[in-house]
């Protein structure tokens, strides 16, 4: 389960709303790479993570992502607090105001709504890393081009933070992946190193069967 | 860290806030590097003094200004966890 503590990750105070610069930061909130893709991304990969020290990480990440996606919509609430309709409409925000007002609804910069299919959960815990790993430099792409076009620093300040999260992210998923590979193993009949599976009723029987003709083969 | 110069327990709410949110991050980075690092020892202890600061300035602004938690350490004298501004709101 999880507790919510009533805090942003880091603080967001905007004086200067700017309805322009919420339509490009939102998709943050739920566009390709952003936060919410990224929080359900780790914490739905993590059921099938066998290795605990990666489901851990999973959950520890997922769950700091979840704090970022309030700090987006955070800033995205800040920024279009108190603007009118036609101060909205000027700064191209028309389309949006019309089906959400100023409310905050999960969509990418160029008005797509957040679709799962942007992440993946494989049931894989290589492929699951290595596409984390990838997540975190998009998602750090993304607001690098943020800090392009936002120019106040009340805005860039916690864009440059989120930013740095993405890779700290990054190097721990690097890590993991690293200790998820150390148990790969040599499998002699596809001559291929496989991830170590689980010891089960048939996987004993066959090493039973195996052992057994071996034993036959040279006495 | 909370003996440096700079943090008193008489500390503004501001003040008081962001030290909290400072300790807070330092914890949850170190969380992290843990989950990876779980052998290292000189990172357990940090994370332990990190942890120990965080919690004693959390308690800190919860007995003085509003709670952050809705499950505080202390007995509660009156009900502010919906009432006070929500994070969005709070400016700081």
């Amino acid at each position: 389960m999880w507790n919510y503590e009533k805090r942003l990750q880091y603080p967001i105070s905007i004086t200067t709303p700017n309805a322009k610069l919420a339509s490009f930061i939102i998709s943050q909130y739920g566009g390709p790479d952003g936060e919410l893709s990224a929080s359900m991304r780790y914490l739905s990969q993590r059921f099938s993570a066998a290795n605990p020290r990666v489901a851990g990480l999973l959950t520890d990440i997922g769950t700091e992502e979840l704090a970022h996606l309030e700090m987006i919509g955070s800033i995205v609430r800040q920024l279009t607090k108190g603007l009118s309709a036609k101060e909205l409409e000027n700064a191209g925000f028309a389309p949006y105001y019309i089906d959400h007002t100023a409310g905050v609804w999960p969509q990418a910069a160029g008005g797509i709504p957040f679709n799962a299919c942007e992440f993946q959960s494989s049931g894989d815990a290589i492929a699951d890393l290595v596409e984390d790993m990838a997540a975190e430099q998009k998602a750090r792409k993304t607001y690098d081009n943020i800090l392009r076009l936002a120019t106040d620093p009340d805005v860039a300040d916690p864009i440059r933070y989120l930013r740095e999260r993405e890779i700290v992210h990054f190097q721990r998923f690097g890590e993991a992946n690293r200790e998820d590979c150390s148990n790969l193993e040599f499998n002699s009949q596809t001559k291929l190193y496989l991830r170590r599976v689980e010891w089960n009723y048939f996987s004993i029987c066959a090493d039973f069967l195996y052992i057994s003709g071996v034993f036959l083969y040279f006495f | 860290m909370m003996d440096r110069p700079g943090f008193s327990p008489q500390m503004n709410q501001k003040e008081l806030f962001g030290w909290v949110s400072a300790l807070g991050f330092c914890a949850y980075d170190m969380l992290l590097y843990l989950d990876t690092h779980p052998e290292d020892e000189e990172a357990l202890n940090y994370f332990n003094q990190c942890n120990e600061l965080y919690l004693s300035a959390k308690r800190t602004y919860e007995e003085r200004f509003e709670p952050l938690t809705a499950f505080p350490d202390q007995e509660l004298t009156s009900w502010k966890w919906n009432t006070a501004p929500m994070p969005w709101e709070r400016g700081m």
